[in-house]
């Protein structure tokens, strides 16, 4: 192996760790999350789920407002691809709206739907928000 | 009593989700469209329905059920979904956005539920 593909080699595995790693640290905020939910009380609505995504919009949208070039690209990875892309979900809301509408019909379609358009408007305003914050707060400090 | 061995297994399913979407991601270039991230939404949403659809009738024991779940809660992703729609929309390409965000959501609740009725249907005695 030449000292190029040695270099891409190491810099993909780098990035695939930190990746992995972000992953298991996004996980167990989710899950951390969603657990507590659970303990306070006895929810049938999904509204843990809608907290992180909410929460992991505004956040990557901060990011990538503000810009991570001052971060390795492995680092970048690990926080973009790897924490928030395993902190945030969408196959739990497709889980969550498919179910019931498949085993009770209508009614249920139409209260988990309504659920699915609001994670879809709200994911929307904080990832512009967050976009918005991020890349005003690096015209403050550049 | 929450079982720790249980959680890990959940997280580390988590984090091999998140190395999955990784990989398909960088192999399906992405365009306007973010195929790779439609993939992966797709895909995981299939998933999701068909275990539960196995799990309903019995054909899927709860802990396979779960670890899938947690797999594909971390290949799924919602914060590049809503972050690269609301790019669109600051460079006042709101149509694009919508269509994007709108897609993925609606094309992934139908996939569950494909899959839910699928495995429920076929593996169902």
């Amino acid at each position: 192996m030449d000292t190029g593909t040695l270099t891409t080699v190491t810099a993909l595995s780098k990035s695939l760790l930190a990746v992995f790693l972000g992953g298991l640290l996004g996980s167990t905020a989710r899950i951390g999350i969603t657990l507590i939910a659970g303990r306070i009380d006895e929810y049938w609505w999904p509204y843990p789920i809608l907290f992180v995504n909410l929460v992991g919009s505004f956040a990557l949208g901060f990011l990538v407002g503000r810009g991570m070039g001052n971060l390795p690209s492995w680092l970048q990875l690990g926080i973009t691809t790897g924490v928030l892309g395993g902190f945030t979900t969408l196959s739990a809301i497709s889980l969550d709206v498919a179910v019931p509408a498949v085993r009770y019909g209508i009614g249920p379609l139409v209260v988990m739907g309504s659920y699915a358009v609001g994670s879809i408007v709200l994911g929307l305003v904080s990832a512009i928000v967050g976009l918005r914050l991020g890349s005003r707060r690096s015209e403050v400090t550049p | 009593m929450i079982d720790v061995w249980w959680l890990a297994a959940q997280i580390l399913a988590g984090g091999l989700g998140a190395v999955a979407r990784f990989g398909v991601m960088a192999i399906i270039r992405p365009g306007v469209w973010s195929w790779g991230l439609f993939a992966v939404n797709a895909a995981g949403s299939l998933v999701v329905g068909a275990a539960a659809g196995a799990f309903t009738v019995q054909a899927l024991d709860w802990t396979i059920v779960a670890l899938v779940l947690g797999f594909a809660a971390g290949f799924t992703t919602f914060s590049t979904l809503t972050v690269t729609a609301a790019q669109h929309i600051e460079r006042r390409e709101i149509r694009t956005g919508a269509i994007i965000v709108t897609a993925h959501v609606v094309v992934g609740i139908a996939l569950a539920a494909v899959g839910y009725i699928s495995t429920s249907m076929l593996l169902g005695a």
